[in-house]
């Protein structure tokens, strides 16, 4: 039948139950002892989020106050007349002054090759590595050695890695080397100040002389420079000869 | 127009609300707090299908709200959209957290007064019946459980709809339409187990 719609009682039923649902659903409320628990909820969290906040703020202020404290303490340091020798400012008298003054070199003692500069009495000029290691070495050394600056109170002296071009107080001693045990005895270094140099050809009797040549301990050496041995030629190939090509041996044919 | 939006008179006083509980004043929040539950507490036992996990999850949210007041952008969203999208979020928080805990039987024992003067087997079987829809609606997936309680529930428009579930309003459209067929097979799969049978009959209605 036109314009008619069957319905079927499932539907009729879905539709009742679909009432009942939302009757119920509309009718649902929250507990009244559920406001008076949230509100509990709401001042004990107001609470904490003010707690949370001050210390937020405090700790803020902390560090606030520690780089501001840091930066005074920098800019106190570098602006002190007696500052660092790396930090000071050269003013116009001091340009002055070492243009009036010249630079009076003075030869190293025997053995050392760094040129010894006065420099004005006052705080002690950092180390090389050389001297720091020789200082940290010698007891007397160390304990004469001003671990702080006089100059500016707390400030330390400047770090052994400084590298600098004057001895303090002692004249630089260059690297020696150091005898240790071996089977071998140390060769003697050369001489540099040798007037005559050597020939660029080596001989057998300087080679021998100069270094021990024992590579390994081993019964047989890998490689021995006076034994004369030479690697053989690689052979010669030459393309315009034509060579038989050797012949691949095939393999046996299995057996049938 | 969203009708959410269209209740703009009482938004300022949502968020006038919400900056003086936020600010301290315990009174304000009371007055937010009645003006909103019942919405909440019923998106949130919908979504849950359970009371005590609605009770909790309403805690959670005013105090959400309290706490986290400075989320709230009354340029994006109305207070209620966004009341509903924290309920939302916090109710599919709790489902995925205790699936396979999630009571029924206790919204019909849920501690309201029954009228005696209504028969007793009416009220059997609405209860059946209500829960019979209330279980088919918790089968279903979250997706679109949520869109039919929002607009077939709480009369969201489709646009409110959208904006609670982060979603544009055709997607709102297809997914509503295919939740109420989901909803539709599992109420009658509900019927088939209870041996429900009737006979046809034709209703005259409009085509």
């Amino acid at each position: 039948m036109p314009g008619v719609t069957p319905i079927r009682p499932d539907d009729v039923r879905s539709a009742r139950a679909w009432a009942a649902f939302v009757a119920d659903d509309a009718a649902a409320t929250a507990p009244p002892s559920l406001e008076a628990r949230i509100m509990r909820a709401a001042q004990t969290a107001l609470a904490q989020q003010r707690v949370e906040a001050e210390r937020k703020r405090r700790q803020w202020f902390t560090g606030l106050s520690a780089i501001a404290a840091g930066l005074l303490a920098a800019a106190t340091w570098s602006l002190a007349p007696s500052g660092s020798t790396h930090s000071r400012v050269k003013t116009p008298a001091d340009a002055a002054r070492a243009a009036t003054i010249p630079e009076s070199p003075v030869t190293a003692p025997a053995g050392s090759s760094a040129q010894v500069i006065d420099e004005p009495a006052g705080r002690p000029v950092p180390m090389m590595n050389i001297e720091a290691g020789r200082v940290m070495a010698t007891p007397p050394l160390l304990a004469s050695r001003p671990l702080f600056d006089h100059a500016d109170g707390a400030g330390p002296v400047g770090a052994p890695g400084d590298l600098r071009a004057k001895s303090y107080g002692a004249p630089l001693v260059g690297p020696i080397a150091i005898a240790v045990k071996h089977d071998v005895p140390m060769a003697a270094p050369a001489d540099h100040t040798s007037p005559t140099p050597l020939p660029l050809t080596a001989t057998p009797g300087v080679l021998a002389g100069t270094a021990p040549e024992v590579w390994s301990s081993r019964a047989k050496p890998v490689f021995d420079a006076e034994g004369g041995e030479i690697a053989p030629p690689a052979p010669i190939i030459r393309l315009d000869t034509t060579a038989p090509a050797t012949t691949r041996e095939d393999p046996p044919a299995p057996p049938k | 127009m969203s009708t959410l939006f269209a209740t703009g008179g009482a938004e300022p006083g949502d968020v006038a609300l919400l900056g003086d509980a936020t600010r301290g004043d315990l009174d304000a929040f009371a007055t937010l707090y009645r003006r909103h539950q019942q919405r909440v507490f019923r998106f949130a036992r919908a979504m849950t299908g359970s009371n005590d996990a609605a009770e909790d999850i309403t805690q959670e949210v005013f105090v959400v709200l309290l706490t986290d007041a400075g989320r709230f952008d009354p340029a994006r969203a109305a207070f209620t959209t966004y009341v509903y999208g924290i309920v939302r979020n916090m109710s599919r928080h709790r489902v995925r957290r205790e699936r396979p805990a999630v009571p029924v039987d206790d919204l019909m024992r849920d501690g309201r007064d029954i009228d005696v003067d209504e028969d007793p087997s009416r009220l059997v079987e609405g209860a059946e019946l209500a829960g019979a829809v209330r279980r088919a609606l918790l089968a279903l997936p979250s997706r679109y459980r949520e869109l039919i309680v929002l607009c077939d529930l709480h009369d969201l428009s489709y646009e409110d709809a959208a904006a609670v579930v982060g979603a544009s309003v055709p997607a709102v459209r297809s997914r509503l339409h295919k939740g109420r067929q989901l909803l539709r097979l599992r109420l009658a799969r509900v019927r088939d187990a209870h041996q429900i049978s009737g006979e046809y009959r034709q209703v005259r209605c409009p085509a």
